[in-house]
């Protein structure tokens, strides 16, 4: 008896937790809806040709699989930093570094393939986990706010690996005399295969889906995930309780990090093939879109990241069939988001827990003033 | 136009009686705060207001300075009913409130802080050449000895207190009310502030004075009001009675709570501090050089008003906050300086005082909450992993065991109330079974029911050979729990006493510093 | 060496970061004016975009560059008022809810962008009339003065009265007592009788209205022309210098020079084959290492003589 009851209230739990994202979704879509009224088109057919654009056929559909991957590897970066009560917003940072990183190891080093890509992948993730430590390292040492040190260091990496690319790493050869801002091709042992021969879609799809499905795990099933979501929930309870709070920081900085450069890897071992300037169309802040409507579980990123995926995907569609421009998307995925933020349709996972614990702990309410007082 | 509550309640009366509170009656979930409570204040008198903790004495300070509305009663000013809604309406009515807390902008200036919201102006321009004199003025005219341009957190605590009373008597208070406002002061600023006070009344101001300790209300009051819980026992004045009578109505003849307890002989020393020295959060030291042991099989009861260094005493031995000079032992080792981990697993429980802030994680389950520290060890984890079989059989017998409700163990820590929340911390921490526990404030703000479930409990404990620290300002339950008793002020022991012989009497004058003066805390415990 | 330091800090480069100065400047005094009432505002960066883009927008509608400076203002502070009522009213997480609004802006741009003009990536037109350059009397045939601080656009003037009049309202009025206040330690401050509330509010569309005038001098004074995303992190250099300007406002105005400077000095550089990327770096770089060495210390308490006696004693 009691077994059942309680599945009903997991369920009728999980069921409160998704109103407010799916709220948010539609009542954009309904924004998007007057917006394209506003501009004199037909919603109706609009939409249509954008649901056509993402699911019309096989092609669309592999791309919208193919955006995604990016989307969902850094929304699992912050994740698993804003379960750990870490505001890490360098996941585009991270991207691009650990890009940079991967693209070398494609092309510098000869291995075989069954030890490339898996290298390759491991290099990149690494890079991406060692530059968001940085921030982890001012956080614990010296008590500087990870949320600008990481967002300054998103700058700081995207002119730094621009100009790796632009000068000591650029491609000078026959067929690209110094034009293109872009390192030498990786070797075809580092490329990550097709999932199926003919699909356009790589196995980074794969190992997306098997980092969302290890991070839930590490979460939710292992010691240190436990002592993560304690941090995240109440780190004064986690401090009386013996958890080290540096070393969960650390860890989770650098944990948070690997995945976003994990997903710049895989963009430049399966996409683009090499380090391009300034290649990513905003990745990392698609992915922040999608831990936030995700609400930071990683079921909820996966589906939110497919979601915006999708969006993107099918925008373009619509841009090419009617008159309705492809930013369109932007301006409904920002409403998402300003939604699931604002807090309108109520409240879910990780904004009102730490809104609440704030006003509710004398001992958070200073160090909630003491972060405003430094900005 | 002006609507009646918004009259000054002094100026150009000749009634004695400035305001009356009459019949007041306040509930909160679980407690009768205010049980029908009569209050009056005559013109230009120091009235003291005195209680234990939880006798009800704030919430009827609050309610007169509009922060509470009250169920029942009225209050009564100038002879008119009057309502205050907000502590605006009160301010307007001429009282001012001293909060134990003080309401400061530390980066401010004297000055800026007792005009804010009430800034003299000139062509819409701050006139701080206005806002200076004026202070200046106040200042003179009370004789208090302040710079104006001077910053608040530059001044001693004696002096910001002194900003706090300047602030309502610049908005014209004829009735200031300070709570407990020697809690924070040293023995020469609580004489100042006597000074002060003694001159504000003999220029007519009306003075609420909220306090524990006896020697101040005969030292200082004209009348003084006795409230025990949530009841007036006593209203004189004070030339009348004596501070045994007082210490007699505050406590009661009879101590309510009776706990059955065994004789025990104690065994091994389990908890050992040795001069103890430990900073608060503004780097002042709020324990001074003490001592003592706890052994196995004993409830050693640290009984004093809060704030006397008692937070301070518990955080440095569980770990929480870092030792300055001294030793601390748990079951003979040396645990000084080590972290929280460490101290857990040399073998000590703690229950924290706040248990929102450290005791719980309101947005994890009791699930999560009931695992916190044994999440270290098998059978919880086992290789890093989770074990959710036994997770639940552990959180299902903490429900079962200590009567957790709703028994649900996937209910979230803050949905519960605040008993059973108590109960899931106390349950998670005695089921550690460690030799040494640690439980501060263990029944704040909780109901009869729960405070005699978590009493027993922690006696079992102890029969069960546990060395237990219990730290709480409600002398009743140091008083019927504990086998010996230190009485801590300002940071040092005034003695230990053992609980079997020991009267309420001496270790409330304990308690408000009075006593064996000289019995510092190493000579105590030796 | 000295060649080349003649060669980079000439009065054209200090003219050029005077210019360049102004939209952090003004973005800054909107965040300082948030922090100070005790809220913060993340989103000073799309509030600069839209400002930025209704400065283009309007300017190219009605030919007069007052009409752009106007809409880049209302649209700022519209945009400001929104986010300022699900912070204040549904006190939504600032951070996240800032952050969508800088999305928000960067989408709502483009999308006008591609609608209004069919243009992808920027919009330039002849008939986006530009902001003029103004010279200042006396000053303007000043010798080195004359080049550095005249012929500069009627916002870059408008900054400078900005830090004037926000100084004074802050140090000199009562409301800025008030908002000072709010921002420490409002509790005290509402027990008072202020209205804590209704100044964060004020605060918020002032930072609004500051930040689309930030944005005008961005698209129709340094250029003539709206780019994607053309604020490029101005918006969070801004709140860096609130940081690095300690909150107060000659600070503030100072780290906002600072950054204008390591622009003006980017500009000047590119002609010189260094590469622009580390120029670029420098106000990032700087922000973190002055936050690391500007960050809060807490004294140790002193032990009193006896207690330090005690501890030698027991030392074995």
């Amino acid at each position: 008896m009691r077994k059942v009851k309680s599945w009903k209230q997991v369920l009728a739990v999980q069921a409160a937790s998704m109103i407010s994202p799916v709220l948010a979704v539609l009542v954009s879509l309904l924004v998007g809806a007057l917006i394209i009224l506003a501009i004199g088109e037909d919603p109706v057919n609009a939409y249509y040709q954008m649901f056509r654009g993402a699911f019309g056929d096989v092609e669309t559909f592999v791309s919208v699989l193919q955006r995604q991957v990016p989307l969902l590897l850094t929304g699992l970066g912050y994740a698993v930093a804003f379960q750990s009560g870490l505001i890490q917003l360098g996941g585009e940072g991270q991207l691009y570094i650990g890009a940079f990183a991967a693209a070398l190891a494609g092309y510098l080093i000869p291995v075989p393939a069954w030890l490339h890509i898996p290298l390759a992948l491991l290099i990149g993730a690494l890079a991406g986990s060692l530059y968001s430590g940085i921030a982890g390292v001012l956080r614990t040492k010296y008590d500087v706010s990870e949320f600008l040190t990481t967002l300054m260091m998103t700058y700081i990496a995207s002119f730094l690996t621009s100009w790796l690319v632009m000068y000591p790493f650029r491609e000078r050869t026959a067929t690209n005399p110094g034009l293109a801002a872009q390192t030498m091709r990786i070797l075809d042992t580092a490329k990550l295969p097709r999932i199926w021969p003919g699909v356009d879609l790589h196995i980074g799809y794969l190992i997306g889906i098997a980092a969302a499905v290890l991070v839930w795990f590490f979460l939710f099933r292992t010691r240190t995930g436990y002592t993560f979501r304690m941090t995240g929930f109440n780190p004064y309870f986690a401090e009386y309780g013996g958890i080290n709070r540096t070393r969960t920081i650390m860890i989770a900085m650098l944990l948070s990090g690997a995945l976003s450069g994990l997903a710049g890897s895989i963009e430049v071992l399966g996409v683009h093939r090499r380090f391009v300037d300034q290649f990513s169309p905003g990745y990392g802040w698609d992915g922040l879109a999608a831990a936030i409507l995700g609400g930071s579980q990683p079921l909820g990123t996966f589906v939110a990241s497919f979601l915006f995926s999708a969006l993107k995907t099918g925008a373009l569609g619509m841009d090419r069939n009617t008159m309705v421009p492809f930013e369109l998307r932007n301006v409904v995925q920002a409403t998402i988001m300003f939604f699931v933020a604002a807090n309108i349709f109520g409240s879910i996972g990780f904004r009102r827990s730490k809104r609440s614990a704030k006003a509710e702990t004398k001992g958070v309410t200073k160090d909630d003033s003491s972060a405003v007082a430094s900005v | 136009m002006s609507h009646p509550r918004y009259q000054p309640c002094l100026g150009g009366n000749e009634l004695a009686k400035v305001l009356e509170m009459q019949g007041i009656v306040k509930g909160f979930p679980g407690v009768l705060a205010n049980d029908h409570v009569d209050f009056d204040l005559e013109e230009g008198e120091i009235h003291a207001l005195v209680g234990e903790n939880g006798a009800g004495k704030s919430t009827l300070m609050n309610i007169l300075y509009g922060l509470y509305q009250p169920d029942e009663g009225r209050i009564v000013c100038k002879g008119r009913q009057v309502r205050f809604e907000s502590p605006l309406d009160s301010i307007a009515a001429g009282i001012g409130m001293v909060h134990q807390h003080f309401m400061l902008v530390p980066s401010f200036t004297v000055y800026e802080n007792i005009v804010l919201g009430a800034e003299p102006r000139r062509r819409g321009s701050f006139d701080r050449a206005k806002a200076i004199s004026r202070v200046r003025e106040l200042a003179k005219r009370h004789d208090f000895r302040i710079d104006p341009l001077a910053r608040i957190h530059n001044l001693p605590v004696g002096s910001q207190q002194r900003v706090e009373i300047m602030k309502s008597l610049y908005r014209g208070a004829g009735i200031l009310i300070l709570d407990e406002p020697t809690a924070v002061l040293t023995p020469q600023e609580t004489k100042e502030l006597f000074v002060i006070l003694k001159s504000l009344a003999r220029q007519g101001k009306t003075i609420v004075f909220i306090t524990h300790k006896l020697e101040e209300v005969m030292e200082v009051s004209d009348r003084v009001t006795v409230m025990r819980g949530g009841k007036v026992t006593m209203t004189k004045a004070t030339a009348q009675t004596d501070a045994r009578e007082i210490a007699r109505m505050m406590v009661g003849r009879e101590v309510f709570l009776q706990v059955n307890k065994a004789d025990l002989t104690p065994g091994e020393v389990m908890l050992e501090v040795e001069n103890l020295w430990v900073a608060d959060d503004r780097g002042l030291f709020a324990v001074k050089g003490l001592s003592f042991q706890v052994r196995e099989g004993e409830i050693l009861g640290v009984a004093g008003v809060a704030g006397n260094g008692q937070m301070e005493l518990a955080e440095a031995i569980t770990g929480l906050r870092p030792v300055q000079a001294g030793r601390i032992r748990v079951c003979g080792q040396d645990i000084t300086g080590n972290s929280p981990f460490a101290i857990r697993s040399a073998g000590l429980a703690h229950i924290p005082e706040d248990r929102y802030k450290h005791g719980l994680a309101k947005t994890g389950t009791v699930e999560e909450n009931a695992i916190m520290f044994l999440h270290n060890f098998s059978p919880i984890t086992n290789n890093g992993l989770l074990n959710r079989k036994a997770i639940t059989e552990h959180a299902d017998s903490i429900i079962e065991n200590f009567d957790v409700r709703p028994r649900d163990r996937k209910a979230l820590a803050g949905q519960l109330s605040g008993g059973n929340a108590q109960k899931l911390i106390v349950g998670r921490e005695m089921t550690l079974n460690d030799k040494v526990l640690v439980a501060c404030q263990p029944t704040r703000g909780l109901d009869i029911g729960a405070i005699e479930f978590l009493h027993n409990r922690i006696v079992q404990q102890r029969d069960h050979g546990s060395a237990v620290l219990l730290i709480s300002v409600e002398l009743d339950e140091v008083m019927s729990l504990s086998d010996w008793i230190l009485v801590m002020y300002e940071g040092k022991s005034m003695g230990e006493l053992d609980a079997r012989a020991a009267a309420v009497e001496e270790v409330g004058r304990l308690m408000a510093g009075i006593g064996k003066r000289g019995s510092s805390g190493k000579e105590a415990s030796a | 060496m000295i060649h080349l330091l003649s060669q980079v800090f000439d009065t054209q480069f200090l003219a050029s970061a005077v210019r360049m100065t102004t939209p952090i400047l003004l973005a800054a005094m909107g965040g300082l004016l948030c922090s100070l009432s005790g809220t913060l505002n993340v989103a000073l960066e799309g509030l600069m975009l839209m400002g930025a883009f209704g400065a283009v927008a309007g300017s190219f509608y009605t030919g007069s560059w007052l009409a752009g400076v106007g809409l880049a203002v209302l649209l700022g502070t519209l945009t400001s008022v929104l986010l300022s009522v699900t912070i204040i009213k549904y006190k939504a997480n600032e951070l996240v809810v800032g952050l969508a609004v800088n999305l928000a802006a960067l989408g709502a741009t483009t999308f006008m962008m591609r609608t209004l003009w069919q243009v992808k990536g920027s919009f330039i037109d002849p008939r986006i009339a530009p902001l003029p350059s103004w010279r200042l009397p006396l000053i303007h045939h000043a010798p080195v003065l004359g080049k550095v601080l005249s012929g500069h656009t009627p916002v870059v003037y408008a900054s400078w009265a900005v830090v004037l009049i926000i100084n004074y309202v802050i140090y000199h009025t009562a409301f800025g007592l008030r908002l000072r206040a709010t921002g420490e330690n409002a509790r005290a401050a509402e027990t008072l009788g202020v209205r804590t509330k209704k100044l964060q509010y004020v605060a918020f569309i002032l930072s609004g209205a500051l930040s689309g005038l930030a944005g005008a001098q961005l698209s129709l004074g340094l250029v003539t022309l709206f780019l994607i995303n053309m604020t490029a992190g101005r918006g969070f250099v801004a709140m860096v210098a609130v940081i690095l300007g300690q909150r107060l406002v000659a600070g503030v105005a100072g780290a906002s020079l600072l950054f204008g400077l390591a622009e003006g000095l980017t500009m000047r550089l590119q002609g010189l084959r260094i590469p622009p990327q580390f120029v670029l770096m420098l106000p990032y770089l700087i922000t973190i290492i002055t936050m690391v060495l500007l960050r809060p210390r807490h004294p140790r308490p002193v032990l009193p003589e006896e207690a330090r006696k005690a501890a030698l004693e027991e030392t074995p």
